[in-house]
């Protein structure tokens, strides 16, 4: 422990350099950007910052395939207070929580008076999730929801149109499924694996049947929502719609197993249309992609995603890394990305810009599931609701409780965390 | 025979009356001793002494991170609060139920392990190397490894399963097959540690002993179990010591095979310590459960070095 | 109690050859010391007997029975070891007990067993202890108790004394000597130490490289050893060689001085007459100056010990070495002349280096 106040001295010692000279040359820039979404594209829209800013330079780090290796890792980070990173990418759930940690610096210095016009411009989604007590803790990277992917090709031969209810869903599979006789197809993927994926698993129906989880900082659990809820995801394994192991299945194994050819329906991020269409997917041209279903007489739901930038308080470099930041939140840079990497925009205007209608037509269809979506809870401690949410559907998944034995579960655990 | 007794070399033990401290009374030597302990004594100090009343003290704190509110004394609240939670009972519970599986389980493997690896062989090293690679291999990739052979569609396990004619098994979607799966890695990942030790005492055992007994007529099982068990006692002892303490830690292996699924149903208390402090960023609680872990962990220890000195 | 013999026993590890055709008649109740130096097979006989090795060939009985396939445990006897391998785990009772058991002696029967073999040791104090808490002496001891309870037909003992100092070695040998007078069972012994052969044996058999050199009683090795070897390796101080060569009949040696052959000694003179060979004289018979056949070399040292005196001195090309009486203090330097008891000098063939008679 003397040798961290020594390291911490070092550290700082070198920083003073580094600031020193920075005045006269150049900054540094570290950006985690995580490795899931195109850090390859995002580079080119750096390499276009440095080239307008010859006195920054900005270098990339990346690390972790999930959220929440991300997250564990950015927490270690961030609990030593290391002040390496500078920028940091981070998922839609965790600005609330970075801020009341005081990781990240509040960009109203920077916004000034116009702070409020400033965060008018995104999504309204987008603009509450970075705003937490009136601060702008964070700027939108880009958006994101959970869409129903589906087999265009198998529904057209089968004279089935895109499912608007669960149930209509489950009818549907069946039809095809027996029909095929493949028995490497499943009937519909989505995300059983004790990962974030499974909390949107969880709340998809819990929404659609009009609930809150959490209202005004409170806990408002509906329990027979939650055991409808978790009584949906079983009945699709138990009737064989989907897979005897969905609880073994993330984020990425439904994309790659709906890539493969082996899935009708697929619950999935944005993120999975362009590798869909991408040169070693057998699905290439075959897809569709709707807005989730509903439960029967509810509304459609879905998942609020996306990922926000945050400037690290541990920062050297504050004021740079916010004009930075505020470079990468801007329409054009949300163009360029929207283009290059098929990331959902965070302005409601870029979805309708020519160049990108002409890129990925089918944002257009997607702008009102943003719109819609809806946010998941937002408290400094999401990650033990999170945590709660995703153990128990993996459990009920899994056929080790029932759904209500899992809800009673759960609304017992969700009570001591936000009590 | 009258010379029996002057050849008696081993006398009554403290005949003299002298304490065996009474030497380090001596205030020239007592000062050198000290001396020469304080260097070893300070980095202890501060590698394990310091760390450890740093979480003692932090467990009584209400220290989350993501309050953003200041860390503020809190008394015995962290630990009532662990009194009526169900997942710490459970993850104890679990991590209770993985030592008593397999620190038993790699002793059986282990020493099974130990005794082919004695066996003459023209060429030792093979037979040693193969010893030494689940030892030397890391948890994680263990845990990695062998994840993939229980994969239910594309796991080496399903696949000979099926071959011999039986279904295959979902392992990570029930618990019980899920904590089977861990515990069959953590006692293949483990018992060559085992091994390892009790090889070295079997090694220590003179060969004489087996002849003397061979030629006094006992048998091979016999031999096993009047010489080699009893002489391979304070190995053992050793080797259950590192290998329970360890066992009361089991994070990596859970970790990256089931992330403690499904449910929590194979989650252990070091997985539930790391969720609290890293993902939870809730310091106080995570260190009471630490807290509760470590006196864990001493209260075994203590058991075992009781054991030791009971057999003198 | 039984009789053990060895015929044509053969041990080898691949091409190398251990024992190389042992033959040996042992009776019932002898006392036989293997003696010879490090690597001549005799340990390695020993165990064989023992049935801790395999026999490479030839064939082993005790008594009536070959008992070249059976476990050692099937052969009724019962072996000390050079470290005694007391089990260190077990009492003293508790290892000596260990092979009754094994064999299901009733435990009624145990116990007086015991104690008329501790008694018989004066171990019946230790019977509570540890090998750990015993000296070497008493764990020599135990380790013989262990051997007597079993009540075998034939006792092996593998250099049982070197790992004791010389003065309990004397002791222990002593006892060693007293039991076998007290419980008559064959007894063979292994050593390399000649004094421990000499003082125990009923008889000596004398091993090189593999094969016996000569079987005799302890008297027979001493005063008529059948070559070079024994001749140097039974007695202390060794025996004196020198090179020689038979002329006229007497043995001229290469530094010019002879002894003329007698009777004993040299058989038919005629026959040798011419040969090249090697003299051997004990130290201790060399007799006073003026006694028997006068010798005269130059001394080099001297070494009084009390009882006698050792005088090295040169005699042609060899040094030899004579003892005398404790007065005769010659000095360095001086040219001796000495005695020679014509009929205790040993005549060996200097080409076979195997004794003329």
């Amino acid at each position: 422990m003397m040798s961290k106040k020594t390291m911490k001295l070092l550290l700082a010692g070198a920083a003073l350099t580094l600031t020193a000279s920075a005045a006269m040359a150049q900054t540094n820039l570290r950006v985690f950007v995580s490795s899931q979404h195109r850090p390859d594209v995002w580079r080119k829209a750096f390499d276009m910052y440095e080239a307008k800013n010859p006195n920054v330079k900005v270098t990339i780090e990346t690390g972790g395939n999930t959220s929440e290796a991300q997250a564990q890792y950015l927490n270690t980070v961030m609990t030593a207070k290391d002040s390496s990173l500078d920028v940091m990418i981070l998922d839609v759930i965790r600005p609330a929580q970075y801020a009341a940690a005081g990781w990240t610096v509040p960009f109203n210095d920077v916004l000034g008076a116009d702070a409020d016009s400033y965060m008018k411009r995104y999504l309204p989604a987008y603009a509450e999730a970075n705003t937490v007590d009136g601060k702008v803790v964070a700027l939108p990277a880009f958006a994101d929801a959970m869409f129903l992917y589906y087999r265009k090709d198998l529904l057209e031969k089968h004279g089935i149109q895109p499912p608007q209810t669960w149930d209509e869903l489950a009818v549907a599979a069946k039809k095809v499924t027996e029909s095929e006789k493949d028995p490497n197809l499943q009937g519909l993927s989505f995300q059983g694996k004790a990962i974030e994926g499974a909390v949107c698993t969880f709340l998809l129906p819990y929404w659609s049947m009009g609930r809150q989880l959490v209202s005004n900082g409170k806990l408002s659990f509906d329990k027979e929502a939650a055991v409808k809820s978790l009584k949906l995801w079983k009945d699709f394994v138990d009737q064989g719609v989907a897979k005897k192991n969905i609880a073994e299945v993330a984020t990425d194994d439904t994309r790659k197993e709906f890539q493969a050819g082996n899935v009708l329906f697929a619950v999935n991020w944005s993120y999975a249309w362009g590798q869909f269409q991408g040169a070693e997917s057998a699905v290439k041209d075959k897809v569709g992609v709707v807005k989730l279903p509903a439960v029967q007489g509810g509304q459609p739901a879905s998942c609020l995603g996306g990922w926000e930038w945050g400037v690290s308080a541990y920062s050297n470099n504050k004021t740079e890394a916010q004009k930075f930041v505020q470079y990468l939140s801007s329409p054009e840079t949300s163009e360029f990305m929207a283009i290059n990497a098929a990331l959902l925009p965070q302005f409601p205007d870029v979805y309708t810009d020519a160049d990108v209608t002409k890129a990925v037509p089918w944002f257009a269809n997607a702008r009102p599931v943003v719109e819609t979506a809806k946010a998941r809870p937002v408290t400094p401690r999401y990650n033990e609701v999170s945590d709660i949410i995703r153990t128990t559907v993996n459990a009920v998944l899994a056929g080790q409780s029932t759904p209500e034995d899992g809800a009673t579960q759960m609304e017992g655990r969700l009570r001591r965390v936000l009590r | 025979m009258a010379t029996a007794s002057e050849t008696t070399l081993v006398t009554p033990r403290n005949e003299s009356g002298t304490k065996w401290w009474t030497r380090f009374l001596d205030p020239s030597e007592r000062t050198l001793a000290l001396l020469l302990l304080l260097p070893a004594a300070l980095l202890l100090a501060l590698i394990i002494v310091y760390p450890v009343c740093r979480l003692v003290w932090t467990s009584f704190q209400n220290l989350s991170l993501t309050s953003g509110a200041p860390a503020a004394f809190a008394g015995l609240e962290n630990y009532a609060l662990m009194l009526d939670d169900p997942v710490f009972w459970e993850t104890t519970w679990n991590t209770v139920l993985i030592t008593l599986i397999t620190v038993p389980g790699a002793l059986l493997v282990g020493l099974a392990l130990a005794l082919m690896a004695n066996l003459p062989f023209k060429r030792k090293w093979p037979v040693r190397l193969s010893l030494l690679i689940p030892w030397a291999l890391p948890l994680s990739f263990a845990g990695l490894i062998f994840a993939w052979f229980f994969h239910s569609e594309y796991g080496v396990v399903n696949d000979v399963l099926g071959r011999l004619g039986f279904e295959g098994v979902i392992w990570f979607n029930s618990a019980r097959w899920a904590f089977a799966a861990i515990c069959l890695t953590i006692i293949w990942k483990t018992s060559s540690f085992m091994a390892l030790i009790i090889l070295a005492g079997l090694q220590t055992i003179p060969r004489s002993l087996y002849e003397a007994a061979e030629v006094d007529g006992a048998g091979r099982l016999r031999q096993f179990f009047e010489i080699t068990l009893p002489l391979l006692k304070a190995s053992i002892v050793v080797a259950l010591i590192f290998r329970t303490i360890t066992a009361l830690q089991t994070f990596d292996i859970p970790f990256t095979m089931t992330r403690g699924g499904p449910g929590t149903s194979t989650a252990t208390l070091a997985m539930y310590i790391h969720q609290n402090t890293v993902d939870f960023l809730d310091l106080g609680y995570g260190s009471a459960l630490a807290v509760v872990m470590f006196a864990l962990s001493m209260g075994v220890t203590a058991v075992y070095l009781r054991m030791i000195r009971a057999k003198g | 109690m039984s009789s053990v013999s060895f015929r044509k026993l053969e041990k080898s590890y691949g091409a190398l050859r251990i024992v190389k055709g042992i033959d040996l008649e042992i009776a019932d109740r002898e006392f036989v010391v293997l003696v010879g130096p490090s690597g001549c097979g005799k340990s390695t006989t020993l165990r064989m007997l023992a049935g801790l090795e395999s026999i490479s060939d030839g064939e082993i009985r005790i008594g009536d029975r070959v008992v070249n396939r059976l476990p050692p445990r099937e052969r009724d006897i019962a072996m000390v070891f050079q470290d005694y391998a007391l089990y260190p785990h077990k009492t003293v009772y508790e290892n000596m007990a260990f092979s009754l058991k094994v064999r299901g002696v009733p435990a009624a029967e145990i116990k007086p067993r015991i104690a008329q073999a501790a008694e018989m040791l004066g171990i019946s104090q230790l019977l509570d202890r540890k090998p750990s808490q015993l000296s070497g002496g008493q764990r020599q001891r135990v380790a013989m108790g262990r051997a007597i309870v079993r009540r075998p037909q034939v006792f092996l003992f593998d250099e049982p004394l070197s790992n004791l100092d010389a003065k309990l070695r004397g002791q222990v040998r002593t006892e060693i000597k007293r039991l076998h007078q007290a419980i008559g069972t064959t007894i063979i012994y292994v050593t390399h130490d000649q004094v421990e052969a000499m003082t125990l044996a009923d008889r000596i058999v004398i091993l090189k490289g593999g094969e016996i050199e000569q079987v005799g009683t302890p008297d027979e090795v001493y005063n008529t050893p059948a070559s070079v070897f024994v001749g140097g390796f039974i007695g202390s101080p060794a025996m004196n060689f020198a090179k020689g060569r038979i002329q006229g009949g007497a043995v001229a040696f290469d530094g010019g001085s002879s002894i003329p052959l007698q009777s004993r000694s040299a058989g038919p003179a005629g026959a040798l007459e011419g040969r090249d060979v090697i003299v051997g004289i004990r130290p201790e018979h060399f007799l006073p100056p003026g006694e028997g056949q006068p010798l005269t070399g130059r001394v080099q040292v001297v070494e009084p010990l009390g009882s006698d005196t050792l005088i090295h001195f040169a005699l042609g090309p060899s040094t030899l070495t004579a003892r005398v009486a404790p007065e005769m203090r010659p000095i360095p330097g001086d040219t001796l002349s000495i005695g020679v008891d014509p009929t205790r000098i040993h005549l060996f063939d200097a080409a076979t280096e195997r004794a003329l008679v």
